[in-house]
């Protein structure tokens, strides 16, 4: 199956997943200079009115030109999922190259935390945590941090006990350097690869996670132009105007795969489990 | 298969879902209706969505257990609230108040059984208005507050005695709860009044038949109802708290009646019902307004300019499509004591709206577009709920964005239905938080006391101003109609001048149902929105 997969998404696909990204980026980017609407000023003589030439993606209850809001919410909606995925992985690195290499009491006490945290589902723990903090778009992504590390810290320190038994490790260990050393030369190199390509494959978790977090109300607020909110928005307006809900999601959707396409590439590339 | 897979997947039908749920828009709403109705039974049913769990084994008719339309379908009043606030013979044919307005003599109707098939008679009244003062969830009602004793000469003749003079007696008896009469039966030890409440027993048109918690109540006709006939039909409130699972739930059969202040559908999802041939939209006038609680704990608000200029700043005519009736004051025109020009209005005047902010010291901040004191910018928290009102999410993103235009920011935070109340009841941690006003005879004053109204020991619920709680006291002071009139004239003034609210829009009452529900009629008081009981099964 998964051979399939990686079949069915050859080069081609890629190559356009790489290409939609970058897009993506820039656009993002640049979103505030890009958009030919306001994406915030309800302009209410122009509501609901179904996608056209003025509007490609229509406009929503308030006027608002869906078009540019998507566009808008490329940096809340991509951007964050970025950001705290970075975060986690900084975190984990430290905390499982630390707890691999060293092992010891700090080691138990570091993996009885993770398994505290991966006993739990992740959305779960998430919202739990969100329930604790409050609504509000930082507490989103401090409750992703929280629930996410536990998994990346497990993963590591196991990279680091393999990379440990490595010959030339061994050899490193001869020739007198160990430490902080071998981890900077040594460890961390050997497994950044892995370690990305996990990333790069959980960005679309991410994306979803956080999309889906705001939809069920939990994360950004109106008038935010969060996809998750704007597929919220839409919701109600589904059998009235399909374009509200449908244009976001599209995104949401797109975004997700072409991550997802990427991070499953590189994985074959790297002949990775 | 890998799990990431699995995940794209799952993403990839949900997409694929919501392309089908918009396809599917462009057919017939309700074509594949028919195949899922529950099949008909003894007696048919005649389902309605309510919002909340009616606490079917709790509707003890001195609490506010449930949804109030349930209070009424089952429990009479001794008067009831006629059109244009007149009050006429419920349980009691008439009555008379003694001039000093502390003694009131109700004659009671004969003939009248409870649904358990007792008679209903002056030890049942007596009876129902003790449980009910015994409440101390009551306790600010007049009734409560002023009642001495109950006597009764015979059978059929109740008299209250008050302490002090009352003026709002009949209006509180009128009213879906807590003042509805109920049998001694319903309690254990029968009669006793502070007695374990057993089951809902009335003189309404419908009793208890089956209840499941958050799921439904059933209700079925009471053989003894006095006054009409009764329903052969089932009456079942279904708990259906989200709004669009409503709107789907009629389309689809699951419910037949759905709409009002029980079952509020979203008014974006009418245009699905209006111009179709399978449903019938019933509209009527209203009492109830929407509005803002003022937070003056808040120092932003506690500046009466600031309060002036967020009322300056709404544009309350872009509320629903300016489907409402003109904004002017909290109160509608259907409320009692509201005259042509006793409500003034502010009016939609953004550019006097910064004019009072600056006058009061604010700066405008031309980078992040807000005005500002001592390098602190207007921003504040706006709670409202939409399981009830989900009209009002895009009520407050309007709102949000007219304040934008006069420099407040405004956060919006969507509370679920108990963690609202708990905000405007409790703890109190909103800035701004939009309500609705009651309806009919708790209008204005019985309103206007529960949210106002503070003594030494308990503060109020919303704004609170020395000279309106004076006021308020007044009222309470007279039983002439004019002379009352003339305080709620200068309690409107205040409240106007003030700022005490912000008035956002005056509702209409809107039910929507399936053709098939025949003599569809409205009710006299918006808790008991419509006459069940007169309800027909067309096939």
């Amino acid at each position: 199956m998964k051979k399939a997969f990686s079949l069915a998404l050859g080069q081609k696909w890629t190559t356009a997943a790489l290409l939609f990204l970058a897009g993506l980026l820039i656009v993002g980017l640049l979103a505030s200079w890009l958009h030919p609407f306001d994406p915030y000023e309800p302009d209410y003589a122009a509501k609901l009115q179904p996608p056209s030439l003025s509007h490609p993606f229509g406009t929503d209850y308030l006027g608002r030109d869906l078009f540019s809001r998507v566009l808008a919410g490329i940096p809340y909606s991509v951007f964050p999922a970025l950001i705290v995925l970075g975060l986690v992985m900084i975190i984990s690195l430290v905390l499982g190259t630390i707890s691999g290499f060293y092992g010891g009491r700090l080691d138990m006490l570091l993996m009885s935390a993770a398994d505290l945290f991966t006993a739990i589902p992740n959305l779960l723990l998430t919202i739990v945590i969100i329930g604790f903090l409050g609504f509000g778009m930082e507490n989103v992504y401090a409750a992703i941090l929280l629930s996410w590390w536990a998994k990346y810290v497990r993963i590591i320190r196991g990279l680091v006990h393999d990379v440990k038994k490595e010959p030339y490790m061994l050899a490193s260990r001869v020739s007198g350097s160990f430490g902080f050393h071998a981890i900077r030369r040594h460890i961390v190199p050997n497994m950044m690869p892995q370690v990305l390509t996990l990333i790069i494959l959980d960005v679309s978790r991410v994306i979803l996670a956080l999309s889906g977090l705001s939809f069920l109300g939990l994360g950004a607020q109106p008038p935010s132009p969060e996809w998750g909110v704007m597929l919220l928005d839409g919701k109600n307006y589904l059998q009235i105007a399909p374009w509200m809900g449908f244009f976001p999601g599209l995104m949401i959707f797109v975004t997700a795969v072409a991550f997802q396409i990427c991070g499953e590439r590189l994985r074959s590339r790297l002949q990775l489990n | 298969m890998s799990k990431s897979f699995k995940r794209s997947a799952i993403a990839v039908s949900t997409i694929l879902l919501l392309l089908l749920a918009a396809c599917s828009s462009q057919t017939e709403p309700g074509t594949a209706a028919s195949t899922n109705k529950p099949e008909a039974t003894a007696a048919k049913r005649i389902t309605v969505a309510v919002t909340q769990d009616s606490k079917g084994e709790k509707i003890d008719a001195s609490t506010y257990n449930g949804a109030r339309a349930v209070h009424s379908a089952i429990y009479d009043p001794l008067v009831e609230f006629g059109e244009g606030g007149k009050i006429e013979p419920g349980l009691a044919t008439a009555w008379e108040v003694s001039e000093d307005g502390k003694t009131y003599t109700f004659h009671l109707r004969e003939d009248v059984e409870f649904s358990d098939g007792s008679e209903f008679n002056a030890e049942a009244v007596k009876f129902s208005l003790a449980r009910t003062v015994a409440n101390e969830e009551n306790a600010s009602l007049e009734i409560a507050r002023k009642l001495d004793k109950v006597e009764t000469s015979d059978a059929h003749t109740v008299v209250l005695q008050f302490k002090e003079m009352a003026t709002q007696v009949l209006l509180e008896l009128s009213q879906a709860r807590p003042f509805r009469m109920m049998s001694p039966n319903a309690v254990n030890p029968a009669g006793a009044v502070d007695g374990e409440f057993v089951k809902p027993i009335g003189t309404g048109p419908w009793q208890l038949d089956s209840f499941k918690e958050g799921a439904e109540t059933v209700l079925t006709a009471n053989e003894h109802y006095w006054k009409e006939k009764p329903s052969p039909y089932k009456l079942v409130f279904k708990v259906i708290t989200d709004p669009q699972a409503r709107v789907l739930a009629l389309q689809n059969g699951e419910i037949d009646i759905a709409g009002g202040e029980v079952g509020n559908i979203p008014y974006e999802s009418l245009p699905i019902f209006e111009n179709n041939t399978k449903y019938t939209v019933e509209q009527h006038a209203s009492t109830m307004s929407y509005f803002m609680v003022i937070n003056q704990k808040n120092t932003f608000l506690a500046d009466k300019n600031v309060r002036q200029a967020i009322n300056l700043g709404t544009d309350t005519s872009k509320m629903m499509n300016g489907q409402g009736a003109e904004v002017s004051g909290l109160f509608q025109s259907t409320v009692a004591f509201v005259t042509p020009d006793n409500q003034p209005s502010y009016g939609f005047k953004p550019d006097k709206a910064k004019q009072l902010l600056e006058a009061s010291g604010f700066q405008w901040n031309a980078g992040s577009k807000q005005y500002e004191k001592d390098g602190k910018p207007i921003q504040l928290r706006l709670v409202i709920q939409t399981e009830e009102y989900p009209e009002w999410k895009e009520m407050a993103e309007i709102f949000q964005s007219e304040m934008k235009n006069i420099g407040i920011k405004v956060d919006i935070a969507n509370l679920e239905r108990a963690a609202y109340y708990d905000a405007l009841w409790t703890n109190k941690e909103y800035d701004l938080l939009l309500y609705r006003t009651y309806t009919d005879a708790q209008l204005p004053y019985r309103f206007l006391t529960s949210l106002f109204y503070h003594t030494d020991k308990t503060p109020g619920v919303a704004y609170q101003d020395e000279a309106l709680t004076k006021q308020l006291d007044d009222i309470a002071k007279t039983t002439s109609t004019a002379e009352q009139q003339a305080i709620f004239d200068r309690i409107f003034g205040r409240m106007h001048e003030e700022a005490m609210t912000v008035p956002i829009y005056y509702t209409k009452q809107t039910f929507i149902h399936s053709k098939k529900i025949g003599n569809f009629a409205f009710g006299d008081i918006e808790d008991n929105p419509v006459k069940w009981h007169q309800l027909t099964i067309e096939e």
